[in-house]
């Protein structure tokens, strides 16, 4: 029901109750008809198939002059197969009945007529409406196709092409764009569409092809297409082409009668280009073989004119320019240069498949690049409109995917997702204050002197100990607010407090025992190894862990960890002189906002989680401040991916698992009602976000190639996948890739690649090179095919090693999910096809391209403006062959 | 652990300090003296190097890190402009902080170059019958082209965009393009 049909519903239950109401005084006999009057409505004009905007309403007019309320009128549609919203409705307290009038599907003037009646006078009255034809939907050619001809003759035909809209009708003041392709000329190169949708243009025939086109912007993709042949004078003979298969850019030779010994006097076309004549006799012409952008090998007529006469056309093979796509199954061709923007690709004739990848290896989150991918098959009647994206990966994936779905937005996970936001509106707070701690820190004056530690190596369970909790809200270097907490738990390496004023029925000192020794013993061992051994700048050989309510004050926060606790008194009067992390305090009754109430059981379950993540920045901050090269910290992705990496590492020590064992959705996805501590799900969240992931039942458009991973909003990720989770799980992925690959090679194995990127000087893409010694562009293009095509389907035959994980079985976790949240790609068949996308640094846009390969077919990379692309820019093309 | 908490204060004084003079290397002293505020140590200086933007997501830290790698911390009011050109190269222009010459107020800047390639900085503007041409608005006017219905969002922005310009046409063809401000 249309919010106008509701609304005269509504109406038209008032006017009841009104008419019936009374005033319980004595009948009286009803007041007769006088006549009907058009009240609402008369006049207007829509689109065809759609609702006029005003409702048509009838007045009708009691024999006292006044208007009558409830009294019945009958509307009926005549003609064009509308509708109405009623075939009857009673007047209501103005006299007035209204019906909604949805247009039939033909267009022109008056032409949906809606007549009104009343039962009690024998006259009815008329409402006329006009349509106007909606959006264009085809273009079509009406005439001037397949004419013959001379070249520098008109042809006798004008080319026509009509454009209708859904329903037939012709829409009108259309531009159309014509063009000429191989030889020619149009007489106009644009025309409007007349009224009866109809634009023409006349064509003079040229010496080569031919082919002429016709485009409207209203239709992507669409194109009506003219050819027109030749007429062979027989004055001018063309015998032979060699050699068999041109090659564009290279020579040939053509022989034959008829030629003119004057170079300037032969015009050779091949495939309606003209080509350059380097020599010539009357019986033998050599040309360079013209070059055009990015043509697939093909079939091509060669014709000669000399003078105003045409030789018969000598059909040969065209080899495209190009770089030629010879790859195995499973190998990956990339390209960086954009000369060589244009993959060649042969065809296979049983069924073949491609993975195309257009990325961007840009080092900024703001940069976005807009590209077109343009494939163009030898033979195949031009470019077909795209199939809807995104497809899923496989057909299979889909089955099990809605049970699972739920996952995704499961309430743990929204509690990281309020968490990560909240630690974004901290930055901007932290980044105010970074500058003045390193005045502080660099002015002489200031050199740092340790003024006492406040948590000593000797402090037993049940002392009491003051700490400076930073106040966040402000400059915490500067800031801090004075809190009391209890020793509850001395471990060998963390010394757990309790703020003395936290919620009651929180952790239990059972459970400070517990999480003290899951710090001990796996958390800290697992995050040292991985990632190397902290700072121990307050020389007690532990972390303070501190639960207080002060967190709790902060909304959606968990934890953190400040790096001015790292400094000295003299450099951050708020430091507390050591490695800290403060985390939030079970709430049970919600006495705190943040959110409330916070249950044991989920403090419980994030408290592992989150001491692996925080933990993890303690140790980088340390040893990247401690290292005498020091330049500057790692870049914001590499920080929260490694972090988030220490969740994997911990998680499977924690558990019994291992590195490297392909685990698939039965370790990723806790089991329904499980309290198990969800490690590996968050980061495998975010990566459905960066694929688009919106809703069970949505994505977003143009994901993940508008979707950085590089940085945060904040630092110009404008991207539509914005979560405030960008720098998470998406770059753990890239670091996990890393070390399953790099690590045999690297000292220290997997966790030596880790360790070798926190100890370098460098940050971000060139320390990723320094530690592996492979350019990025390289490292970047493996690692979105691997994102894709790890384990895809049963193992690709010998495929290249770098295009999978060997830690996660990604095609089946995938598999788990629901389509909205798996990766997608463009999909074609081997066809023509255009497809216009932005992609922004470090990601990819995805095509695939599958079926029956029977014409070669060439793939080029342009500009928005469909020009070269510019040397030097961020983009780069990669191909896998799957098939 | 006295001493690694001073090793550790050496170092952060290395890591933000090891350019007290600006006017060294690449980067330039335009002038020394008192800045506005009359302090005696304050020296405006132009320094250039790329944008790098470390930390963690809640302690994200601006420095501009010179050929030699050593690193300038950022502040300012440009400063929200110039973490979302991290890895580009600038010169920025400022006041150098008078107490320990650690970081640099940047009063103005200029974007040589980002990913490699020189770009052209300026205000996105809508021009044209109805609005339908994109111009930028910075050293050179320059319509852009494509019309990218993407960037029509971004009207009022300070935008930065690569490609190839022809001047005598005042039209710039969109290689890549990135916001550095978004409309107020």
């Amino acid at each position: 029901m249309t919010g106008a049909v509701e609304r005269m519903v509504a109406v038209g239950v008032c006017v009841a109750l009104a008419a019936c109401g009374g005033d319980g005084g004595s009948p009286t006999r009803p007041e007769g008809v006088k006549a009907l009057e058009v009240a609402l409505g008369a006049g207007q004009s829509g689109v065809v198939g759609t609702e006029l905007q005003k409702p048509i309403g009838i007045k009708v007019i009691g024999e006292s002059g006044n208007p009558l309320a409830g009294v019945t009128v009958y509307f009926v549609l005549r003609g064009n197969g509308g509708r109405l919203s009623a075939s009857s409705w009673k007047t209501n307290a103005s006299g007035i009945a209204s019906v909604g009038l949805t247009l039939g599907q033909k267009a022109g003037a008056n032409v949906d007529t809606v007549d009104a009646s009343v039962s009690s006078l024998g006259t009815k009255v008329s409402v006329t409406a006009s349509a106007t034809a909606a959006a264009p939907k085809t273009l079509d050619v009406i005439s001037g196709d397949a004419q013959v001809g001379a070249p520098g003759e008109q042809a006798t035909e004008p080319l026509v092409v009509e454009v209708h809209d859904a329903y037939g009708n012709p829409n009108g003041g259309i531009v159309v764009s014509w063009a000429v392709d191989g030889g020619g000329t149009l007489s106009a190169a644009k025309d409007t569409t007349d009224a009866n949708g109809r634009a023409s243009v006349m064509w003079t025939l040229g010496a080569g092809n031919n082919r002429a086109t016709a485009t409207v912007a209203e239709l992507s993709g669409v194109t009506a297409r003219f050819a027109a042949s030749l007429t062979a004078s027989g004055v001018v003979v063309l015998d032979d082409v060699s050699p068999d298969s041109l090659v564009e850019g290279g020579s040939a030779t053509l022989t034959g009668t008829g030629f003119s010994a004057s170079i300037a006097a032969n015009k050779v076309y091949v495939d309606g280009v003209q080509a350059v004549v380097t020599s010539a006799t009357e019986s033998s012409i050599d040309i360079t073989v013209p070059a055009l952008d990015c043509k697939p090998t093909r079939g091509a007529p060669v014709r000669v004119v000399v003078g105003t006469e045409g030789s018969n056309a000598v059909q040969s093979t065209v080899v495209g320019n190009g770089t030629a796509v010879s790859i195995a199954m499973g190998e990956q061709l990339i390209v960086r240069d954009p000369a060589k923007f244009c993959l060649q690709l042969s065809p296979n004739y049983p069924p073949t498949s491609y993975l195309v990848g257009v990325q961007s290896v840009s080092k900024l989150a703001s940069s976005v690049t807009p590209v077109t991918l343009t494939a163009n098959a030898a033979s195949d009647g031009g470019v077909v409109a795209m199939r809807e994206p995104p497809a899923p990966l496989t057909s299979a994936l889909a089955a099990s995917g809605s049970a699972l779905a739920s996952v995704l937005v499961s309430p743990d996970d929204e509690r990281w997702r309020q968490h990560r936001a909240a630690e974004a509106e901290m930055r901007v707070r932290e980044r105010q204050i970074a500058a003045g701690v390193a005045r502080r820190a660099a002015a002489p004056s200031a050199l740092p002197r340790i003024s006492g530690r406040q948590v000593t190596e000797t402090v037993q369970v049940g002392d009491t100990v003051p700490i400076n909790f930073p106040d966040i809200s402000k400059n915490f270097c500067t800031t801090s607010i004075p809190i009391t907490t209890v020793v509850r738990a001395v471990g060998t390496k963390g010394i757990w407090l309790e703020d003395v004023e936290n919620p009651a029925d929180g952790y239990t000192a059972g459970d400070f025992t517990i999480l003290s020794d899951i710090f001990d013993n796996d958390i800290y061992a697992s995050d040292v190894a991985y990632f190397g051994a902290p700072t121990d700048l307050d020389n007690n050989g532990r972390v303070v862990i501190v639960t207080t309510k002060e967190v709790n004050k902060r909304k959606n926060t968990l934890g953190f960890v400040v790096s001015t606790d790292l400094y000295a008194l003299s450099s951050c009067p708020a430091s507390n002189e050591g490695e800290f992390y403060y985390g939030r305090a079970p709430d049970p009754t919600g006495q705190y906002e943040s959110p409330s109430p916070y249950t044991l059981a989920n403090a419980r379950k994030d408290a592992q989680v989150l001491i692996a993540h925080e933990f993890t920045h303690v140790i980088q901050f340390g040893r990247r401040l401690m290292n005498p090269n020091f330049q500057d910290f790692l870049s914001v992705w590499e920080m929260e991916g490694q972090a988030t990496l220490a969740q994997e590492v911990v998680g499977n020590d924690l558990s019994g698992r291992s590195t490297g064992q392909n685990y698939g959705p039965s370790v990723v996805f806790p089991a329904a009602g499980s309290t198990d501590v969800a490690w590996y799900l968050p980061g495998f969240t975010d990566l459905a976000i960066y694929y688009g992931f919106k809703s069970p039942t949505e994505r977003v458009p143009s994901a993940p190639e508008q979707c950085s991973w590089l940085n945060l909003a904040s630092e110009g990720n404008t991207g539509p996948c914005i979560s405030g989770r960008e720098v998470y799980g998406v770059p753990w992925l890239f670091l996990r890739w890393l070390s399953d690959q790099f690590g045999p090679s690297v000292a220290g194995g997997e966790a030596g690649v880790q360790k070798a990127l926190i100890d370098n000087t460098l940050s971000g893409y060139a320390n990723v090179e320094s530690v592996t010694g492979v350019k990025i562009d390289t490292l970047l293009a493996q690692w979105a095919a691997a994102l894709y095509l790890d384990d895809y389907r049963s193992p690709l035959p010998n495929p290249n090693p770098r295009l999978g994980f060997k830690s996660w079985n990604l095609h089946d976790i995938y598999a788990a999910l629901v389509p909205t949240a798996q990766p997608a790609s463009y999909a074609y068949p081997f066809q023509s096809f255009s497809k216009a996308v932005s992609v922004r640094g470090g990601s990819t846009a995805y095509f695939s391209i599958n079926g029956s390969h029977v014409w070669p077919m060439a793939i080029k990379l342009r500009d928005a403006s469909g020009n070269p692309i510019a040397p030097g820019g961020p983009m780069q093309l990669w191909i896998v062959r799957l098939n | 652990m006295r001493r690694s908490f001073c090793w550790l204060a050496v170092v952060a004084f290395a890591a933000c300090a090891h350019n007290p003079e600006p006017r060294a290397d690449s980067g330039s002293a335009l002038s020394e003296g008192s800045d506005s505020a009359g302090s005696a140590t304050s020296q405006l200086a132009e320094v250039t190097g790329r944008v790098m933007v470390g930390g963690t997501d809640r302690f994200v830290m601006v420095t501009l890190q010179r050929s030699d790698g050593r690193a300038l911390r950022l502040t300012g009011k440009l400063l929200d402009e110039l973490r979302r050109l991290g890895t580009a190269e600038v010169t920025a222009r400022g006041v150098v902080d008078s107490s320990g010459t650690v970081s640099l107020d940047v009063r103005e800047y200029e974007v040589l170059a980002i990913d490699g390639q020189r770009p052209h900085v300026g205000v996105l503007l809508a021009r044209g019958p109805g609005g339908d041409e994109l111009w930028l608005a910075g050293g050179d006017t320059l319509r852009l082209v494509p019309t990218l219905d993407a960037l029509r969002e971004s009207v009022g922005a300070k935008i930065w965009v690569t490609g190839v310009s022809d001047p005598a046409a005042r039209e710039l063809r969109i290689g890549s393009y990135g916001v550095i401000a978004p409309a107020r």
